[in-house]
């Protein structure tokens, strides 16, 4: 066929016309509703600005939203915010990209197909309230209130408190959060008394030391961090980073110790041998504000072991050395150099934490900063005030909810446990498909992405499968959201209000306001709005659970406790908290508002209001264990374990994965992991900036970051040092297979030095089957093959704890 | 006449990769698919680059952000064959995509590599749906692009500056890595202004200037207290 020259010329103009667009994807945006292309393209192009808070990680960093014509373009961090000042990561600067997600959930949908088939059929919002409030109802007037379960992520908005008291006054206990955080609420609930996380004074210390704690990639705030790292060289602080991976926070420490998985607690009772044994630790804190350090008796006239010969006699450096693989005359120099140079500050999280003796470690690592004296210290650790926000009032109970709250929580093991267990995945799903101690039939799933995250994921698919009716709230759906019966789609964070206040670790209290910058896109509605329509649906006093009208509403109303309070400002330039604290002392006052109108119009304004002036405490306020004092010894610990039935003490203790006996069982002390396996290997996983807990790999800008560093885009690489690599003769950038008793992963490999000899480092967030077309069907997800072990103590997943093999793809045999 | 330079400081800089993403967000940078980025043809106008070195028994991984650097005697602009690339009188060695003709002498020239090459319109990217910042114009494919130090707010700025018959002020023109960098690790400004903080910096015994004895004049320096390089 021939083809005449006017014709190819348009063939040829066609072309160059679609891929001039298409690389850019301006024209075919078919998700975004017309009105909206409409004004990006032909709009008077009117720039804005609009500050909100970003909802991508638990983080809470102030972000300045750029709109054209009213239209979101881009992102900056906001200047004004305290937590991350101007700063924002990789994930945050892409956020724009999550509200155009042409996979958005763009109504209320309702399953049709089998879980993960995705055909799914649109429904009205109405028809939705029907079905789901009828079942409610029915479940009241039955007395079956408590068969309804919420989960949840454990993000630090007003939802949490909003659920709550929709949970309460509608009679349910089961409200649980699938929390990274069990573990570090447990130890602190045993060392201080109270489950609150403190905060680290790292700018004014003059030596941090990190166990496992990857602040500056995945702690609670990395940009908080990060930020705070940036003044090391002024302030003079040195870091010290304690990781089997050589990972963002290690390669920006002064020095990198690596150590084998599971053994910080070791490592922390080595140091504070040292500590003890050179009498480097603060004598006055110890003696005044500590229990059970030195050997004591109690009311009963009984002996009891204290903290310093427990120590003396069994972690010494050379033993230390045989468990931790970190050479003894380092863990002499580790625990001079924190001894010597005060103040200094221990931390620890993450690669330290999630391990089956996560909550001891932790315990361990509080017993360092109290040998330190670091409490209410300049350069140590303190507390933060909670913010001052209007109080509701406890959420009004009739006599069905109150019955229903009294009934056992499905999240929680059925016999033999410590109260410290906070809910877990594995409790859950066993409970609901054993239908202990009552089934469920209702279950809202908000946040989080259990199915995706957790170890025990082919348990919890099974349970999900098992329950009647599954909501879901996901805006993009998640793995756990494929199994829901009902989607009803939240907003976009661009579209909807919530505040973020005092987010983990962050140094002073804080509020950030989120709130839209557009109106919303699609048919989607705020969460909280939904419960509140629920309750009004509901039979009974519900409908009173919630004194205000609408969720944005709650939210003016709590923060007019802080216009009230008159305490702190509203996040202003140029005043750091130093200089806020100068003027304080000198009877200053900041910002007054002639009216909460004014006080509210400045607040969406800014975005955020924080108060750096912390009121200083008195040390015995702080802690409120038995003792009164900062527990080595953990009273609280003793005290549940003589709660539970003599004949079931030993088991609650096993279940507890506590093996020491005698008073060792009560003291920060090291449980060795479980070694009994024939796979040679520990296989540890940990997130990158860019994709975070595995929401980031939903965007392609962030999918094609994700291995920037090692020259793998949009896909998963194991690294292996290569002492290992020669043992199973495993080369550079190969596929490998590498195995667990739970199953296999084909992966490359690569080869470096910044992993410990014997551990394979898998990154987590990638291989999802779900979340959109850009998350579907690339890398791998290391937690598909983990072993279901977790920390007895607190529940918390031991993600960190399973052994595999290696052995290059095409090779014979393992 | 302002000459505009960076400096990178490396003691603050911790590698999160936020200024890759604020630039590749600000100049409608493309993304490429999964296995065209595989093969390498991912496109950063700010790259990071790592490495892993030893020093004394100990494991160390370095971070060095890497945009343009600017060159007061570019190589690129010599071999160009159409103008497509040269200096402007401000220092900043521009790009002009409507002349480009694709044959990648340039890049092959820059001895920092910080050029990169639109291959081909990738076509998964179809029903993606972002929207690009206006101020930057797209690339078609078949040209050589690089960072620009932003120049288009530089525009905006001079425009208003200009209006008011004054000077642009030392921080006014920031460049999007800059204003997104969470250590404040870059620090951007006219050179040939005694008071700017990036002439102060540029007198820091802390400053290196990478592959040096090319002779090439690059305006970003880094500043470390590392003695290797």
């Amino acid at each position: 066929m021939e083809i005449r020259r006017r014709e190819f010329l348009k063939i040829a103009a066609g072309m160059t016309g679609g891929a001039l667009l298409g690389s850019h994807g301006l024209d075919p945006m078919f998700a975004v509703p017309k009105e909206v292309i409409e004004r990006m393209k032909f709009g008077p192009r009117v720039e804005t600005w609009k500050n909100t808070t970003c909802r991508l990680c638990p983080g809470g960093c102030g972000m300045s939203v750029r709109l054209i014509d009213d239209v979101p373009i881009s992102v900056k961090g906001n200047p004004l915010n305290p937590v991350n000042r101007g700063g924002l990561c990789p994930l945050g600067l892409n956020a724009v990209h999550s509200l155009y997600h042409p996979d958005r959930v763009q109504g209320p949908l309702i399953r049709k197909g089998s879980p993960g088939s995705g055909s799914w059929e649109k429904t009205s919002w109405q028809e939705a309230f029907k079905v789901i409030s009828g079942k409610l109802n029915q479940l009241r007037q039955e007395g079956k209130s408590q068969h309804v379960a919420f989960l949840g992520s454990d993000e630090y908005g007003f939802m949490r408190d909003h659920i709550q008291r929709f949970a309460a006054s509608y009679g349910t206990p089961n409200y649980f959060l699938y929390s990274k955080d069990s573990n570090k609420r447990a130890a602190n609930f045993l060392s201080h008394g109270n489950r609150r996380a403190p905060a680290y004074d790292i700018v004014n210390s003059k030596l941090v030391v990190t166990f496992g704690a990857n602040i500056l990639e995945e702690g609670p705030s990395p940009v908080y961090y990060t930020k705070l790292y940036s003044h090391h060289n002024e302030q003079q602080t040195r870091y010290i980073h304690i990781d089997s991976r050589l990972n963002l926070t290690a390669a920006n420490a002064d020095r990198w110790i690596s150590i084998r998985p599971g053994t910080y607690g070791a490592l922390a009772l080595g140091v504070a041998y040292v500590l003890i044994r050179e009498e480097l630790y603060d004598q006055d804190f110890v003696r005044a504000h500590t229990h059970g350090f030195d050997d004591w008796m109690d009311a009963r006239g009984r002996r009891h072991v204290g903290f310093k010969s427990t120590v003396l006699s069994d972690y010494y450096p050379e033993r230390v050395q045989e468990f931790t693989g970190v050479p003894s005359s380092v863990i002499l120099e580790l625990g001079r150099e924190l001894g010597n140079s005060r103040p200094s500050v221990a931390l620890c999280d993450q690669a330290a934490l999630n391990h089956t003796n996560g909550t001891l470690t932790a315990t361990a690592v509080n017993a360092l900063n109290a040998l330190l004296g670091n409490y209410e210290k300049e350069g140590g650790v303190y507390f933060v005030d909670e913010p001052p926000f209007a109080s509701f009032g406890a959420a009004p109970m009739d006599g069905r909810s109150a019955q229903a709250m009294t009934q056992p929580r499905v999240g929680m093991p059925v016999e033999a446990f410590l109260p410290l267990q906070e809910c877990s995945v594995k409790s859950f799903s066993e409970n609901v498909l054993s239908g202990r101690p009552y089934p469920i039939d209702v279950l809202f799933l908000y946040g989080g992405n259990p199915l995706f995250q957790s170890v025990h994921h082919k348990k919890f698919a099974q349970a999900l499968q098992k329950i009647p009716m599954v909501i879901s709230f996901d805006s993009l759906l998640t793995e756990t959201g494929e199994f829901a019966h009902y989607v009803l789609p939240d907003h976009h964070f661009f579209e909807a209000w919530d505040i973020v206040s005092n987010v983990e670790n962050v140094g002073f209290t804080h509020v950030a306001i989120q709130q839209p910058v557009m109106a919303p896109m699609y048919d989607t509605r705020a969460t909280g709005d939904v419960l509140i329509e629920l309750a009004r649906l509901a039979e009974g006093r519900v409908a009173a659970s919630f004194p205000y009208g609408s969720y944005d509403e709650g939210i003016r109303r709590a923060l007019r406790g802080v216009f009230e309070s008159g305490s702190g400002a509203i996040a202003s330039e140029g005043v750091g908290s130093r200089w806020l604290e100068f003027l304080k002392q000198r009877g200053w006052r900041i910002d007054r508002y002639s009216s909460f109108e004014e006080f509210w119009d400045r607040l969406t304004r800014y975005a955020g209001w924080w108060n750096p002036i912390r009121s200083k405490k008195h040390l015995r306020s702080l802690f409120q264990t038995p003792s009164g004092k900062f527990e080595f010894y953990s009273q609280t610990l003793e005290n549940m374990i003589q709660a539970i039935p003599t004949e079931s003490r030993d088991k609650a203790l096993r279940r507890a994965g506590i093996s020491a006996g005698g008073d060792t069982a009560f003291l920060p002390h090291y449980e060795p992991v479980s070694g009994e396996s024939d796979l040679p290997l520990s296989m540890i996983t940990y997130q990158s900036m860019s994709v975070g807990d595995g929401r980031g790999a939903t965007l392609p800008m962030m999918q094609e970051l994700f291995g920037h560093a090692v020259n793998r885009h949009w896909d998963s690489w194991a690294e292996i040092h290569p002492l290992t690599a020669q043992q199973y003769l495993v080369k550079d950038g190969e596929w490998i297979l590498v195995q667990s008793s739970e199953g296999t992963l084909r992966i490359r490999s690569k080869v470096t030095e910044g992993v410990m000899p014997n551990v394979v480092a898998i990154p987590f967030g990638l291989g999802h089957t779900s979340g959109g077309r850009y998350a579907r069907g690339h890398g791998v997800n290391p937690h598909s093959i983990l072993e279901g072990k977790e920390d007895g103590l607190s529940g918390r997943e031991a993600i960190q704890a399973t052994r595999v093999r290696v052995v290059a793809e095409g090779r014979s045999e393992f | 006449m302002p000459k505009w330079a960076m400096a990178i400081d490396l003691d603050k800089c911790t590698g999160c990769e936020s200024c890759m993403i604020a630039c590749k967000v600000e100049n409608n940078v493309a993304i490429v698919d999964p296995e065209q980025a595989q093969a390498g043809r991912v496109m950063y106008w700010m790259d990071m680059m790592t490495a892993y070195e030893s020093e004394d028994t100990q494991v160390v991984r370095r971070i060095v952000p890497k945009p343009c650097f600017h060159c007061d005697e570019p190589p690129c602009t010599v071999v160009c064959p159409v103008g497509a690339t040269y200096r402007n009188p401000e220092g900043i060695v521009a790009q002009v995509y409507h002349r480009c003709i694709g044959c990648r002498y340039c890049m092959a020239a820059c001895p920092y590599t910080a050029k990169v090459f639109n291959w081909y319109a990738p076509k998964w990217l179809e029903d993606s749906a972002c929207r690009p910042n206006p101020d930057v114009s797209l690339r078609m494919s078949g040209v050589v692009e690089k960072c620009s130090f932003c120049s288009h707010r530089l525009q905006q700025i001079k425009e208003i500056a200009d209006l008011e018959g004054r000077r642009i002020e030392d921080g006014e023109y920031v460049t999007a890595c800059q204003e997104n960098c969470p250590t404040d690790a870059i620090v951007f400004g006219d050179i040939e202004d005694k008071d700017s903080s990036v002439y102060k910096l540029s007198k820091s015994y802390r400053v290196k200037r990478y592959m040096d004895d090319l002779d090439v004049k690059p305006k970003v320096f880094y500043l470390s207290r590392r003695t290797t390089e």
